[in-house]
């Protein structure tokens, strides 16, 4: 017969298959043994399911029921493969050489089985590592906030300390000048000290104000005194207000806003918002000018303060809204303010349920937006009184 | 003097003039380097100025081994920096608003 012949035969089978009496006969201790053999496995493995269970229960970790899941599969796997062996054995009696793996696989799984009591305990450890990580983890992260917090602070004080000491020094030493200049009957002289003295103490003072806003921003929330004006007249008054000091820069300034649009808001503090942000986009901004637009967005108003000025770079951004926070003014010349502006503005729009965003690249302008709820479908027209306004209803009532 | 603060200047400059001393201002220290040449007595130097810091200034005197005399201002609170300036031994360093009674007498002897 051909080899190709042979095994065509193997797997189609001779029909002269060894009887079950045959191939058991004379064996019967190590078939028994054999038996016996794979009970102990059996039950080896169904220990380790009974303690793979319990820990299931027990651990809440998501890492160590995970590593749990992954034993479980493994087991499985070997499960079946060993039991595969089964048919093998029914044509291939060979019980002593089996009896000798079994002896091996019944001390490996007992072996582990035995030690899977012990399961819980590494899983426990797994878990008090996993927290001890975690609570490390959040300490270094409480750390850094502290880091954080701390340099904030030392730059806030920092900055407090330089720009109140620098007018009061010209303050104290203009004081010295006009003492010289009396002793000495120099009239022009004292003066020009005198003069001196009061910008300098109303640099003092301004500063002095811009601090008590920020604390009051900080310590207590002025309540909102909210009325229905009109966004056009709003935008021209701040408009109005940077004119001079927009043409004293050489820069225009212009607007673009459609004139039906009524908030129900704070005027003061919204004029102070917008104050700000143009204030600021004039201060850096050196050609050109800037463009306050103001469009609808569902029931919110959002108002756009465009500057063509030296922008910012992204790493700056997130810190524009931190008090003293200014970019390229290390120096911290005060023509370009104290770095106060916009935290005010941030924190008046918060007062007001609204959010202040930039958008900005170096040396290509920036466009700020504040967006403000409160949008109202009143029509009504809006009748200003000085620094506040009521409606022409209101003001009808109020006249009698 | 180094000084970016109008006020400052203008108070020290009539001072300093009254006192018959001849005075030369810089507002960086970009400016105030090629004063040195003028082999200054004093220089009234403040901290925080635009551009570099007011130390590197006093950095270039030190590493120069110039005969000049340094009185350094500053608002600053920064410890680091003073640190940095107490390192490179200035002869007077004054907190603002400074006292000129001290400043005067110092620069008298």
């Amino acid at each position: 017969m051909t080899s190709i012949g042979r095994v065509i035969d193997w797997f189609a089978g001779s029909g002269n298959y060894m009887t079950l009496k045959h191939c058991m006969g004379g064996d019967n201790f190590w078939i028994g043994l054999t038996v016996t053999l794979d009970f102990a496995v059996a039950a080896g493995y169904g220990l380790i399911a009974i303690h793979w269970w319990r820990n299931q229960k027990l651990l809440q970790n998501v890492n160590a029921r995970r590593a749990l899941g992954r034993m479980r599969d493994i087991f499985f796997f070997c499960g079946i493969c060993g039991y595969l062996f089964i048919p093998i054995k029914m044509v291939w009696p060979a019980w002593r050489l089996y009896d000798m793996f079994l002896a091996v696989l019944v001390y490996v799984t007992w072996r582990y089985a035995w030690g899977a009591k012990e399961l819980k305990v590494v899983y426990t450890e797994l878990v008090k590592t996993d927290k001890l990580e975690a609570d490390l983890k959040h300490s270094q992260e409480e750390l850094e906030a502290s880091r954080h917090e701390s340099r904030r602070r030392s730059f806030f004080m920092n900055a407090i300390s330089h720009d109140l000491r620098t007018p009061l020094n010209g303050l104290v030493l203009q004081t010295d000048v006009a003492e010289l200049s009396a002793d000495a009957n120099d009239l022009a002289g004292l003066r020009e000290s005198l003069s001196e003295i009061k910008a300098s103490a109303r640099a003092t003072a301004d500063l002095l104000n811009m601090f008590l806003e920020v604390g009051r921003l900080n310590w207590s929330a002025v309540p909102n005194n909210c009325v229905d004006i009109s966004v056009a007249e709003v935008v021209r008054r701040v408009v109005d207000v940077h004119h001079a000091f927009c043409q004293k820069k050489g820069l225009t300034i212009e607007s673009d806003v459609p004139e039906s649009l009524v908030l129900h808001t704070d005027r003061v503090k919204l004029e102070r918002i917008l104050g700000n942000l143009v204030d600021n986009g004039i201060k850096f901004t050196n050609q050109g000018g800037l463009v306050i637009s103001v469009e609808r967005s569902k029931d919110r108003i959002v108002f756009r303060v465009e500057d063509s000025g030296i922008g910012i770079e992204p790493k700056f951004q997130g810190r524009l809204f931190e008090e003293f926070f200014q970019v390229h003014n290390d120096e911290r010349d005060r023509s370009k303010g104290f770095g106060l502006g916009l935290p005010i503005a941030k924190g008046l729009a918060t007062q007001l349920d609204g959010t202040i965003a930039v958008e900005s690249r170096a040396g290509a302008g920036s466009v700020f937006t504040l967006s403000l709820p409160g949008l109202s479908e009143r029509r009504v027209p809006v009748v200003s009184l000085g620094t506040g306004s009521i409606r022409a209803d209101q003001a009808a009532v109020a006249g009698g | 003097m180094v000084e970016d603060d109008r006020s400052t200047v203008l108070a020290l400059r009539t001072i300093f003039s009254r006192k018959g001393w001849n005075v030369t201002v810089a507002t960086t220290v970009a400016e105030a380097v090629p004063l040195l040449a003028q082999e200054p007595q004093w220089v009234i130097l403040d901290l925080m100025l635009p551009g570099e810091n007011g130390d590197a200034l006093l950095r270039v005197i030190r590493a120069g081994k110039l005969p000049i005399r340094v009185a350094v201002t500053t608002g600053t609170e920064d410890p680091q920096l003073l640190q940095t300036v107490a390192r490179l031994q200035p002869e007077l360093l004054l907190k603002k608003p400074i006292d000129l009674r001290t400043l005067l007498n110092a620069m008298a002897n």
